[in-house]
């Protein structure tokens, strides 16, 4: 056999391992459709550091109702807290929920968004020293950490 | 009377000035996430500490000479040159947190954002390392540490459950909600974050600077013996308050304006002014520390002049080499990178740097040549050798670590 007669085969195989080095790119660019209970995993990770800025918050309103602690520095805690939170809660509603978990995500970011309204409101409280707002916000923010606790038995 | 005052003096600042940023930030995490499951690590570094600060500060009391003063000389310019790297970049990296951890003092003092005080602190640092004389520097901020010691009356207040402190202590476990790799994972950040080379670093030069003879020995065991276990025992009193209040709360400690709300349950707002004022008298104390040892690190290997018992038109490449890391450091951190998360990767690397860093000195404390007959006895070679084993499976298993657990999560 020449080596004219090898040289179709050759660029038969070249072709094929292109087409199939292009088939792999083009499914790594894709977005994966992912597992619910890994998706459910990744619910139940975001509360648990969610319910830490929020108990947070907590501890940061009772000090600071007592005074027991400067408004600066309570100011900063609560300000700190509600970046972590802020953060934490984005980045797992950038998420794409797979097939089937869309009530893990439709409960899992209403307590995200709850947490983030009552720490807000505790932010604002706790800068315009107002005692009243900052007890408001204490039964909002113990709500949303008791909730934000109970998350991974609570989440579908 | 005298030389009591100066045995004191130097036990009181080795120990304010033994806690940095690396061990508030750290020992604050863990406590919150693990308790005091993690407490044996803290005393284990302390030994290593303890072990090659004397040895080190042996060699700059017998020799005249800094201990990496004499790497390049008896291990040959490669090994130094490795010496070099290792221990300066993680020098320089805990340099950047050290600068960015007195920012998030001052931020929480005042509410202003620690970016816009990155320059100022910079600046202020610079001004001090130039000007101040090192035994003001050096007794200032190590005095002024010892205000962290409010941590320790917080505990005493708080009044816990001290059985079940103890039981944490002696569990060593990870507890239902952390694995055992994320409680190895932090068991090398803690060992890190107690044997971070600028210590020797510092401590050998600091040595050649206050111009230790062989009449001083004694004072260096005193300080090294008495004041870094009770720095220690500071560290640990960080993590017990944060065990205490935070770790049934479910609270994980990921700021430093977290680290004094325990304190302020416990005494209130005299407690906060005390623990805040301990948080910039020791970062910016580990600052000057780091930033000098960046120094000493460079000018030492290259055979330059060095040192603040020079003037600094005599030690001028010393002092631009400090200028240079003040500003890049500056530049690093007003890209608005976390400080806490600069510290968690400082004690993670810092583990990483440990047998480089800590090898020579064993070698050099050897060398008759250098140290005549004040060789390491028995037990500091076992010491030192049980220490390096240790060191050395730690620098193995920090980077696995640190990708297996994604940093720590």
């Amino acid at each position: 056999m020449t080596a004219r007669a090898l040289r179709p085969d050759r660029s038969r195989w070249r072709a094929a391992v292109l087409a199939a080095a292009a088939a792999l790119t083009a499914s790594a660019c894709a977005t994966p459709e992912g597992d619910p209970s890994l998706y459910r995993d990744e619910a139940v990770s975001t509360t648990k550091a969610a319910h830490s800025s929020v108990a947070t918050v907590a501890i940061v309103l009772r000090t600071r109702l007592r005074d027991l602690t400067f408004g600066r520095a309570a100011d900063d805690a609560v300000s700190t807290a509600e970046t972590s939170l802020t953060s934490t809660a984005g980045t797992f509603e950038g998420l794409q929920p797979p097939r089937g978990a869309d009530s893990v995500r439709r409960q899992a970011t209403q307590l995200l968004s709850d947490a983030e309204d009552a720490v807000a409101a505790a932010r604002i409280a706790v800068r315009r020293d107002d005692r009243a707002g900052m007890r408001a916000a204490l039964v909002a923010v113990t709500r949303s950490a008791d909730a934000l606790d109970k998350a991974p038995e609570t989440l579908p | 009377m005298k030389k009591i005052f100066a045995v004191a003096l130097g036990i009181l600042t080795a120990i304010g000035g033994f806690v940095d940023i690396g061990d508030l930030v750290t020992n604050a995490l863990v406590g919150s996430r693990f308790g005091l499951s993690l407490a044996w690590v803290v005393v284990v570094g302390v030994i290593g500490i303890v072990v090659f600060s004397e040895m080190s500060g042996r060699v700059a009391a017998i020799s005249g000479r800094a201990t990496f003063d004499l790497v390049r000389e008896r291990l040959g310019p490669r090994i130094g040159l490795a010496n070099l790297l290792a221990s300066m970049g993680v020098t320089f990296l805990t340099f950047i947190a050290e600068i960015g951890g007195v920012a998030l003092a001052i931020e929480i003092a005042t509410s202003v954002n620690e970016v816009l005080w990155v320059p100022v602190v910079a600046a202020a640092l610079w001004i001090v390392l130039w000007r101040v004389r090192f035994s003001v520097l050096e007794n200032v901020f190590g005095l002024v540490g010892l205000a962290l010691v409010v941590f320790a009356v917080a505990l005493w207040k708080l009044d816990p459950d001290w059985g079940a402190l103890w039981a944490q202590v002696t569990s060593f476990s990870p507890g239902a909600d952390n694995t055992w790799t994320q409680y190895c994972y932090y068991a090398v950040a803690l060992f890190g974050a107690a044997l971070t080379p600028y210590e020797v670093f510092f401590f050998s030069s600091g040595g050649v600077e206050e111009h230790w003879g062989e009449k001083d020995v004694g004072t260096m065991r005193l300080n090294v013996f008495l004041g870094f276990p009770l720095g220690g025992a500071l560290s640990l009193a960080v993590a017990a308050v944060t065990a205490v209040v935070f770790l049934p709360a479910g609270v994980e400690v990921e700021s430093l304006s977290q680290v004094p709300l325990p304190v302020a349950i416990a005494l209130g707002k005299i407690g906060v002014a005390i623990a805040l004022l301990g948080f910039f008298a020791a970062t910016f104390g580990a600052a000057c520390e780091t930033g000098l040892s960046v120094g000493y690190s460079i000018a030492q290997f290259y055979g330059w002049s060095w040192g603040k018992f020079v003037a600094p038109r005599q030690a001028a490449r010393f002092h631009a080499v400090i200028l240079l890391s003040t500003l890049v450091a500056v530049a690093v951190l007003l890209t608005t990178v976390d400080p806490v998360a600069v510290t968690e990767y400082s004690v993670v690397f810092s583990a990483l740097a440990l047998p480089l860093t800590y090898l020579p000195i064993l070698v050099i404390a050897n060398d008759p040549d250098y140290m005549g007959e004040r060789v390491n006895g028995r037990l500091a070679n076992v010491l030192g050798s049980v220490y390096l084993v240790v060191i050395l499976v730690v620098a193995v298993a920090a980077i696995p670590l640190m990708i297996l657990t994604r940093g720590g999560q």
